[in-house]
């Protein structure tokens, strides 16, 4: 049941991001994605094997989840927002999409804590607001070197 | 979860992976270029990913499958690991280039690559790369690795494609620009 909810939830994140304007090319999302993702997996292990901050499900039910989420969901959040950044010409504008951006990826956070995916063990959602703030500002950095290469 | 220590010295590991980055970064920077900047990164990143995504699932619990490099943990050697997968994943795409291989024989160029990526893995592992654990064999890698090959493949001929007008960056108002990537493949 958790696995189809949270392959729901990633499906519909694809969806979504399919769905909006882009501003940046094919290339500059696929790098970036696959920078995102690397960035959150990598994070993700970090917390859980080597600071042990979180603790991920023993079941195979749960982990699966808990990889759709690292690899897939957060990135394509993540991306869209940053896409979406680019759109906008406001700073209000801007300010609004990131924190919408934050706050979703966050609520996803929280849903996969209550669902049992992850055991908070010294980690909690302020900290995962600040890791997903701060890949956000590296790719939204690196996005405005890839809009510079031709 | 209990941190298993292999190795605390560096050790033949190390000069392996710093060998193989160093002599693949190498050989990309003498080869001559047929992509454009940013078809190389994707190339490069392809394989970073691959390899780090399908690590971290297999190789931390519950799955844990094997360990990389001195520690069961995540340290700073096998992100550069991960980073010497790069140079041989546009190597893989750069030969498909350069060689004019049809796509009849595609299937025997991946499984070329495969062999050579367990040929690599079996140096990797007798070098003290990987530390195998639960029963795991090199053989169950084949798959792996001609599914990520297959998948690269596809990537490439996805992004061959396009027209480099439409895969390279639009501005804010999602004109897209004029693009160079035709003429540096044209011209190398």
């Amino acid at each position: 049941m958790i696995l189809a909810v949270f392959a729901l939830i990633s499906w519909l994140t694809i969806c979504a991001f399919s769905l909006i304007p882009k501003s940046l090319g094919l290339m500059d999302n696929i790098i970036l994605f696959f920078l995102l993702s690397m960035c959150s997996t990598m994070s993700a292990t970090i917390l859980y094997t080597n600071l042990h901050l979180i603790e991920t499900s023993q079941s195979i039910s749960l982990f699966l989840p808990f990889v759709l989420l690292r690899s897939i969901t957060y990135p394509l959040v993540l991306l869209g927002g940053i896409n979406l950044v680019w759109g906008i010409r406001s700073v209000f504008g801007k300010m609004a999409v990131v924190s919408i951006t934050l706050l979703m990826a966050s609520g996803i956070e929280a849903l996969a804590r209550a669902a049992g995916l992850l055991t908070f063990t010294g980690w909690n959602l302020a900290y995962f607001l600040v890791l997903a703030f701060v890949l956000f500002a590296l790719n939204l950095g690196f996005s405005f070197v890839l809009r510079k290469i031709t | 979860m209990e941190t298993i220590y292999y190795s605390y010295h560096f050790g033949k590991n190390e000069i392996y992976v710093f060998f193989l980055l160093a002599s693949g970064i190498a050989l990309m920077m003498i080869c001559r270029k047929v992509f454009p900047i940013k078809k190389t990164m994707i190339f490069f990143l392809y394989s970073v990913f691959m390899g780090l995504l399908l690590d971290h699932c297999i190789s931390i619990p519950p799955l844990d499958y094997y360990d990389v490099n001195d520690t069961s943990g995540f340290d700073f050697m096998d992100f550069l690991t991960y980073i010497m997968y790069g140079p041989y994943g546009y190597f893989f795409a750069y030969f498909y280039e350069r060689l004019h291989i049809k796509t009849k024989l595609a299937p025997l160029y991946i499984l070329a690559w495969a062999c050579s990526s367990l040929l690599a893995e079996y140096l990797g592992i007798l070098m003290g790369v990987f530390h195998y654990k639960y029963g795991y064999h090199i053989y169950y890698s084949l798959p792996i690795y001609l599914i990520v090959l297959s998948l690269q493949l596809s990537l490439y001929f996805f992004l061959q494609s396009k027209k480099p007008a439409l895969t390279d960056g639009g501005d804010s108002a999602g004109q897209p620009p004029v693009d160079s990537s035709l003429r540096d493949e044209k011209g190398g």
